[in-house]
């Protein structure tokens, strides 16, 4: 059993080696991954060469116009230039399609030339800011004229506005796109005036930790399924699925329980779907993997437990001229779950083990809670404050200069002066350790 | 289950390990150790163009961490050294 003394020792130095590097992951399970994610409204489908596009809005306080902001992309780098007229005001909805007829003109904000890409166009007020007044409808219309639209001077569009409510942003949906291959292929007016605070979020989990995973990632998406009440039965949830591909897309039933499906694939976070405005939705993810494009529904890989986001009061387009959301939970709300189509036996099994060896998250959260706990207290504290202060050294000024010291760095000779002299001093370090481990007696 | 059941007594073994810790107050250096660290930051900073100070302050760190490692290994051998049935 003396012989094996230092064995023993080395197998306890390694578990404590182990045991610090899982206590650091537990730590610091909570603080990654905490970026913003963001759901954003847009049409479905691919509108071609528009026609009578018009936005309707009310106005539910009185306030000012202070811009017009429009996301425009052209789809071929077309010429032309843009206006959006604004008309007000009446009294009753405008019904979708009819135009901005009967209209009083207001104004007319014209912009600079058609975008080849998207971009967002700020569109300041002629003459001035434009008050809108309480509970009146007004509506906007955009214009487009130049060459490029297969010999049309003036494109129009037809949209109608169905989250129109309220001042401030909405999105314009256009409908029955003419199936042509120029002129725009996106837009959405925003009408700033009142304070809107973009606060959609949506909480989002890429599953980090299951790296050791046969999951390529290039074919999967997330599902949402949703409601606007944690209490509510299960047929008030429904799917929302985000997938690439899509070309004529209904716009999703927000009030229903229907389940909708796509089929297209590969899916990924490109696309989108409509969402209403300034609603609670909860949700719980769903991370599915897609093993070729005849898959309809994929694998689910994993589900996150019910999160909840609120979407703004701010309209945007396309959600694939943004960043892909990312996280702002924890990996730890990632659940494994097993195939159910795999069998019974192999099903089975895979619960068996999963019940058996893969930690609740609530179990592994609560480490942070002791880190927590004794960050501040002795002898932890004096480290970290410690620490705090050593790593305030590489950001520290030199408090003297040495004379010659600026053309110095700038020497070439003293630079491989300098790297000699770091190789040097690494290289007896290593003779060093050598030296130690030579000297080393293993059964101390 | 197994695992969470190894995570449930680990947790609270942690947790009685450290509840003496609790008691005491929040720990805070005297503000001259601050002064006296960025001092010496400023200082290393000047001749840094000279001499590699991140270097030598890298081997610096690990050499202080192989003693630490070879510290805790001396001492697991010194409380094995203490069980009747092995030593």
């Amino acid at each position: 059993m003396k012989k094996n003394r230092p064995l023993i020792a080395a197998v306890c130095v390694l578990i404590l080696l182990c045991g610090v590097l899982v206590a650091e992951a537990a730590l610091t399970l909570t603080e990654t991954n905490d970026t913003a994610a963001t759901v954003f409204y847009s049409w479905s489908g691919s509108p071609k060469t528009t026609d009578n596009v018009i936005q309707t809005f009310q106005a539910t306080a009185d306030g000012e116009i202070t811009s017009i902001q429009a996301y425009i992309e052209d789809d071929e780098g077309d010429t032309g230039t843009s206006v959006i007229y604004l008309y007000g005001t009446w009294d009753t909805e405008i019904a979708a399609r009819s135009g901005c007829v009967g209209g009083t003109w207001l104004g007319r904000f014209d912009a600079a030339s058609m975008p080849s890409e998207k971009t967002l166009i700020t569109y300041s007020p002629n003459g001035g800011d434009r008050v809108v007044t309480s509970t009146k409808y007004y509506c906007l219309q955009f214009k487009q004229s130049g060459s490029g639209y297969d010999g049309q001077q003036w494109v129009y569009g037809s949209t109608s506005n169905d989250y129109g409510e309220g001042m401030a942003t909405t999105t314009a949906v256009f409908e029955n796109p003419p199936d042509q291959m120029n002129g725009v292929v996106d837009l959405a007016l925003i009408i700033n005036g009142q304070a809107s605070q973009h606060t959609d979020e949506v909480a989002l989990v890429y599953p980090v930790s299951q790296s050791g995973i046969n999951f390529d990632f290039s074919n999967w998406n997330v599902s949402f399924d949703t409601a606007t009440s944690t209490t509510a039965t299960s047929t008030d949830f429904y799917t929302i699925q985000i997938y690439s591909g899509a070309t004529s897309t209904a716009i999703t039933d927000l009030s229903g329980g229907a389940v909708v499906y796509q089929s297209e694939s590969p899916r990924n976070i490109e696309n989108n779907r409509l969402f209403g405005v300034n609603t609670t939705y909860y949700t719980d993810l769903e991370l599915r993997y897609f093993k070729n494009i005849y898959q309809t529904y994929g694998d689910l890989v994993a589900t996150s437990s019910i999160t909840s986001f609120i979407t703004g009061s701010e309209s945007e387009t396309d959600l694939g001229y943004y960043p892909a959301p990312t996280s702002t939970a924890t990996s730890s709300e990632w659940t494994f779950t097993c195939d159910p189509e795999s069998g019974f036996f192999v099903n089975s099994l895979c619960n068996l083990f999963r019940f058996l060896f893969v930690p609740t998250p609530a179990s592994i959260e609560r480490f942070s809670e002791i880190g927590d706990l004794v960050a501040e207290k002795p002898p932890f504290g004096y480290w970290n404050e410690i620490k705090g202060e050593i790593q305030n050294i590489s950001t520290s000024t030199a408090s003297f200069t040495l004379s010659g010291s600026d053309t110095l760095s700038e020497n070439e000779v003293f630079g491989v002066i300098r790297t000699t002299i770091v190789s040097i001093l690494w290289v007896l370090f290593a003779f060093w350790i050598l030296h130690r481990i030579r000297k080393f007696d293993f059964h101390v | 289950m197994i695992i969470t059941a190894i995570l449930t007594i680990l947790y609270f073994a942690l947790r009685a390990l450290i509840s003496p810790l609790l008691l005491l107050p929040n720990a805070s250096l005297p503000p001259e150790i601050g002064e006296a660290i960025s001092s010496v930051g400023g200082k290393l900073a000047a001749i840094d163009t000279m001499i590699p100070v991140g270097t030598i302050l890298a081997i610096l760190g690990s050499f202080i961490a192989i003693e630490a490692a070879i510290f805790v290994y001396k001492t697991i051998m010194w409380i094995i050294k203490k069980i009747p049935t092995i030593n």
